[in-house]
């Protein structure tokens, strides 16, 4: 009576149906997006294995990593980050301008969360305590560099140096080192 | 019927992609929008909520839906019907576990039996022949979509909780009662309490709308919508997604996507684009201090 079968063919969507033919390459390479909508970097996806919120956040973190800042959160990575170390965060003060601002300070915290991830640098500036807090993956992130490796630091949450301190934040000797060394540098390259 | 089914069918055997199934068997003109002209919804699943970063460094947090074969099942007709709706359907079901009422309804389409079916009203031009799929890219980056669906359920909620009331002090003598409605009425006159009294009782659950929302991303591959903000419901939630009604003509998207696919986007506009496409905030840099 009810004979209906699920073979109704390949739809519009999905991802088979767009990569199917090399007819639609060919297409592709005709668009050209108004000047309201970006094209951003395309990855081909895989949805084998993991759902689809892990896929698109995996894509965005490749996407948006492009510059290798995914090692800064890499345990097995001989450049990660670790609580207690001495880092320099440059970032741009808007998209536009190439303009920077630069905080120095001690690396207390670490957020693993994927796309989300970020850290927080604290600092006395002018006997004022300043923490500044960083999304990994933001586009305003210029450059991240370790100064100084943490020694003696046992936990992962260094938020016990708001009220002991002790030396940690006595960071102008090698604020004016690390000045010297860039100068140095740009010195031999030139 | 039954024979449309089976050319169809036949021209699949014969290598005819099937999207083109609603294109090539209709006579329908491709439509020209006009500002009275109202375009279909389509019914999308809340996926979940993440956060992208626009042109300015700007970073948003939005809700990813997606499309799950989202397919016309009936048009509404002045003529049989009194108004001209199109019957969506979304997301296809074993035929095992469909009711035979509705597996006749669903094959008279010749569409899948679907889990979900909710109506659009549209306008005489913008109807679309039964079984033409609608695709992520009905919709443009940069337009405003209003999204319904059923709130998340709180269960049994208070007053204070479910309509804002001001409850009772906390101190200053006050017997247990910091959180009670307080008074229901007035005294002999009328000697009652109204109907539809705000009291305690069961929160959520009912269709809420959120307006304006922006589409952000639109994603070809994996039929997925990226609006910015929130949407009511759970997640995996059917969820309505059409054009926003409080920005009609001009205002629904940028110009330069303007007119939106009328009546919905053609499958070879669709393979030609890239997967992914992002719109762009516009406007000046929100960090650099306007003189």
């Amino acid at each position: 009576m009810f004979s209906f079968t699920r073979t109704l063919g390949a739809r519009l969507s999905g991802v088979t149906a767009r990569f199917a033919s090399t007819a639609t390459n060919a297409a592709k390479s005709t668009y050209k997006a108004p000047a309201s909508v970006a094209v951003p970097t395309q990855f081909k996806p895989n949805t084998k294995g993991q759902g689809l919120m892990q896929l698109i956040a995996k894509e965005e973190v490749k996407r948006m990593g492009a510059d290798g800042r995914s090692k800064l959160f890499n345990k097995s990575h001989p450049d990660c980050l670790r609580p207690g170390d001495v880092v320099l965060v440059e970032t741009l003060n808007s998209m536009s301008a190439d303009k920077t601002s630069t905080f120095v300070g001690v690396l207390i915290a670490m957020d693993r969360r994927g796309l989300h991830s970020n850290f927080t640098v604290r600092n006395v500036v002018l006997k004022v305590g300043v923490e500044m807090k960083y999304m990994l993956y933001s586009p305003m992130i210029k450059s991240v560099r370790i100064m100084k490796r943490g020694e003696g630091f046992r936990r992962a949450k260094l938020f016990y140096l708001r009220d002991n301190p002790g030396r940690a934040f006595r960071l102008e000797g090698l604020v004016k080192q690390d000045k010297a060394a860039q100068a140095k540098k740009a010195a031999k390259s030139a | 019927m039954a024979s449309l089914l089976s050319s169809v069918r036949a021209g699949l055997r014969s290598g005819l992609p099937a999207e083109c199934r609603s294109f090539v068997t209709s006579a329908t003109q491709p439509a020209t929008w006009t500002h009275k002209s109202l375009r279909t919804g389509v019914i999308a699943r809340k996926k979940g909520m993440t956060a992208m970063w626009d042109e300015w460094g700007v970073r948003i947090p939005v809700t990813v839906l997606q499309l799950e074969q989202c397919q016309v099942v009936q048009v509404m007709n002045e003529e049989t019907h009194g108004y001209t709706a199109l019957q969506i359907g979304s997301s296809d079901r074993t035929p095992k576990n469909v009711t035979k009422p509705m597996l006749g309804h669903f094959e008279k389409a010749g569409v899948e039996p679907k889990r979900k079916i909710f109506e659009f009203p549209v306008t005489v031009d913008a109807v679309l022949p039964v079984g033409t799929e609608l695709v992520a890219s009905h919709f443009v980056p940069g337009q405003f979509v209003d999204c319904s669906a059923p709130t998340m359920g709180k269960g049994f909620q208070g007053a204070m909780k479910r309509h804002g009331f001001g409850g009772q002090p906390a101190t200053h003598g006050t017997s247990l009662t910091h959180r009670s409605l307080g008074s229901t009425g007035q005294r002999k006159d009328p000697g009652k309490v109204f109907k539809g009294k705000k009291m305690a009782g069961r929160m959520g659950g009912e269709q809420a709308t959120v307006q304006s929302l922006k589409v952000m991303k639109i994603d070809n591959d994996l039929n997925l919508i990226y609006v910015k903000g929130c949407v009511p419901g759970v997640d995996d939630q059917y969820v309505k997604v059409k054009d926003a009604v409080k920005k009609r003509g001009d205002k629904i998207a940028p110009a330069d996507v303007l007119p939106l696919p009328f009546p919905t986007v053609a499958p070879e506009a669709v393979r030609a684009m890239p997967r992914e496409l992002v719109a762009k905030t516009g406007g000046s840099d929100p960090y650099v201090m306007k003189e």
